[in-house]
């Protein structure tokens, strides 16, 4: 047991170490910080602010040969528009993107003035117009450094060149992360792909030409690209079947693939999935598979309607936001009625739903039988509230027995005229929309024990939402708050607004906790 | 002499000895945050007075009021510009090197951004002051460097 005198001494001794150590380090000028102290606020800055540091003294230009993150991104953050498409671009385009002609060779140099012996690049990020060759060189020489992140959005110069050929030599790296490409460009066949990319984690192709091999079957399989986690495709020009089924994937992002006829995703990781602006809606034998039992999140919008849909329930979906595409003159038939009905029943164990005002409207237009969603907590609803999709909308209601929030998005087209809530009428005890909601009571008997807060956007003072509305407030028996918020009107309207709020906070509700909010 | 748990460290204080003699307290919690201070106390024990030599009088109260606040857990971007509203340009370096020193991680984190945020549109001249470096290039070298890095100096508004 150390005696006290013996701890003492201890102490003293530990106290003029450090002393001596700190007297040592004289630490006023921050010039005396090691490296990466220094690399640390320098990361935190605009490249160009640190390329200007590297005439400070030697250094200082020895921090800028190692620093470890070049993203020149900074200089031009807009969207690329290269001399070539100059001139196909819309007057509004070139107002509000400058032109992209800043000679980005300096770009080539500060890689070339970095040699083996110094650090790693950590991360290359650039925008430019240039040849393939170039690009080519730039993408090698990164590779050379073991760079871990290639954030690069490429457009060609000259109009003889058409599109870009993927650069072959990231396939291999050993040390590449991240990669991000943006360009027209072609990928070479699955075969050379499939082997390499062992370390990518996050994979970003966006602008690609796949008119040479519009089927990706085997390129993302459960065999390939064995750490990737997210994986983001755009623009996939003349992709018509897409497989995905990577082990590891746990975030899909595909948008804008309007050549889309097929879509197979199988993946037991995925939690997060979104797929917007996707199929071929004039096509009318597309399909889409999904088996993702971990799914957790789904983004489903503004795609046509497929033919067929199989859709593994997944048990853990949390949050939904549907919006099918419909052509204007698109005519759903039996088989697309089916599929649609596949998609929902793949929802069933959701949490939080929000559908979109077009496939209310199909909602509407057709008989589809849904079953219901137990786990239902949250509804948001999209549409125009109009006559036909008061039904819809009870039907919905009807397939939501235990919903907590309900969130009405009263979408405006001015072009229809939808009828007026006239203060006479609300002596009429029963007009036909209300008289149709009375009648619905029996069949929402659960929905109106359950549900406790509603959320009316865009409210106009229309027939149709005040008389949903009054019916909430009237039958609710769980109802705690009800939030209304105003679309635009004038002036002229605001006294009609005012008698409405007091005529529905007038008559009797059915639950005593509630309160009516106006916004 | 029995020790007495260390499981309600939570109210105990701990007294800090600044460069010029000064003491403060500060909560245990708080001298967690500060690794080096944390250091010095799993070697000294607690009920010592720790001694910062290279921290001052001018900042510690500073740096103190942090994590006093961070331990509320309080802090918000509102708290952080209000921090730093009226310090000039030589005072956050200050801080900043002493929260370097005390090895506290999130006041370096945050005070690395302002420094950043500051010299962002400060030209190279000012740089070259507020971090005193010393030029060790002949004016040949210099002007061949900037000519190689003529790009980023490219674009810099009449102003700065």
């Amino acid at each position: 047991m150390e005696t006290r005198s013996a701890k003492r001494k201890k102490i003293a001794q530990i106290l003029q170490e450090n002393e001596a150590k700190l007297k040592l380090s004289s630490i006023d000028r921050i010039s005396d910080l090691p490296d990466h102290v220094i690399h640390h606020i320098l990361l935190l800055l605009p490249i160009k602010c640190v390329a200007q540091m590297s005439v400070l003294s030697k250094r200082w230009k020895f921090l800028w040969i190692t620093f470890p993150d070049l993203d020149f991104t900074t200089l031009n953050p807009f969207p690329l528009i290269s001399t070539k498409n100059y001139k196909k671009v819309s007057k509004f385009e070139k107002l509000r993107y400058p032109l992209s002609s800043q000679n980005m060779d300096f770009i080539t140099q500060v890689l070339s003035i970095r040699n083996a012996k110094n650090k790693d690049i950590r991360a290359l990020c650039f925008r430019a117009c240039l040849s393939f060759s170039r690009l080519n060189n730039l993408v090698r020489n990164a590779i050379r450094h073991n760079v871990r992140e290639l954030d690069i959005e490429v457009d060609t110069e000259v109009d003889t060149d058409d599109f870009f050929n993927f650069p072959r030599c990231v396939i291999s790296s050993e040390s590449l992360k991240v990669l991000k490409l943006k360009s027209g460009f072609r990928l070479p066949p699955s075969s050379i792909m499939r082997n390499g990319f062992q370390s990518l984690h996050t994979l970003s192709l966006s602008l690609v030409i796949l008119y040479n091999q519009p089927s990706l079957s085997d390129l993302f399989s459960e065999s390939s690209f064995p750490l990737l986690r997210n994986l983001h495709l755009d623009m996939c020009f003349g992709l018509i079947h897409l497989r995905v089924g990577c082990r590891a994937l746990e975030d899909l992002n595909l948008e804008r693939c309007y050549h889309l006829q097929g879509l197979d995703v199988c993946g037991a990781k995925i939690e997060r999935m979104r797929v917007t602006s996707c199929f071929d809606a004039y096509c009318n034998k597309t399909w889409v598979r999904m088996n993702v039992p971990k799914l957790e999140k789904l983004i489903w919008k503004f795609n046509a309607v497929t033919d067929v849909t199989v859709f593994e329930n997944s048990n853990l979906l949390h949050e939904a936001s549907i919006g099918f595409f419909m052509l204007k003159e698109g005519k759903v038939n039996m088989g697309r009625l089916q599929s649609a009905n596949d998609f929902f029943s793949g929802l069933s164990h959701v949490r939080s739903l929000a559908l979109e005002s077009q496939t209310i409207e199909i909602l509407s237009k057709y008989n589809i039988i849904i079953q219901p969603f137990y786990n239902l907590k949250s509804l948001e609803l999209h549409t125009g509230l109009k006559k036909r999709n008061v039904q819809a909308l009870a039907f919905l209601f009807r397939c939501s027995p235990t919903l907590h929030t309900l969130i009405l998005e009263i979408i405006n087209d001015y072009k229809i005229e939808r009828k007026q809530w006239n203060r006479d009428l609300w002596s009429i005890t029963s007009t036909e929309e209300e008289q149709y909601w009375e009648s619905q009571i029996p069949s929402l008997k659960s929905f109106l024990q359950h549900l406790k807060v509603v959320k009316i956007q865009g409210f106009l003072d229309c027939a149709n939402e005040v008389t949903l509305a009054k019916f909430l407030l009237k039958h609710g028996k769980a109802l705690e708050e009800m939030i209304v918020c105003s679309g635009y009107s004038n002036r002229r309207d605001s006294l009609r607004r005012q008698n409405i709020r007091s005529q529905m906070m007038g008559f009797s509700w059915a639950s005593s906790n509630a309160k009516v909010e106006f916004q | 002499m029995a020790q007495e748990a260390s499981s309600s460290t939570s109210s105990k204080t701990i007294s800090l000895k600044t460069g010029d003699g000064e003491i403060f307290e500060i909560e245990a919690s708080a001298a967690k945050q500060m690794k080096t201070v944390q250091r010095l106390i799993d070697d000294l024990g607690d009920d010592i007075t720790i001694p910062l030599h290279n921290v001052f009088s001018k900042e510690l109260p500073k740096i103190i009021e942090y994590y006093k606040k961070d331990i509320t857990g309080e802090i918000t971007k509102d708290f952080e510009a209000e921090f730093v509203k009226d310090l000039n340009d030589d005072e956050v370096k200050v801080l900043f090197l002493a929260a370097n020193y005390l090895d506290a991680n999130k006041l370096f984190e945050f005070l690395s951004q302002n420094i950043a945020d500051r010299l962002e549109s400060k030209s190279v001249e000012y740089v070259r002051k507020y971090f005193g470096v010393e030029n060790d290039f002949t004016p040949e070298e210099e002007s061949k460097l900037r000519e190689e890095r003529a790009w980023s100096f490219r674009g810099i508004k009449e102003d700065e």
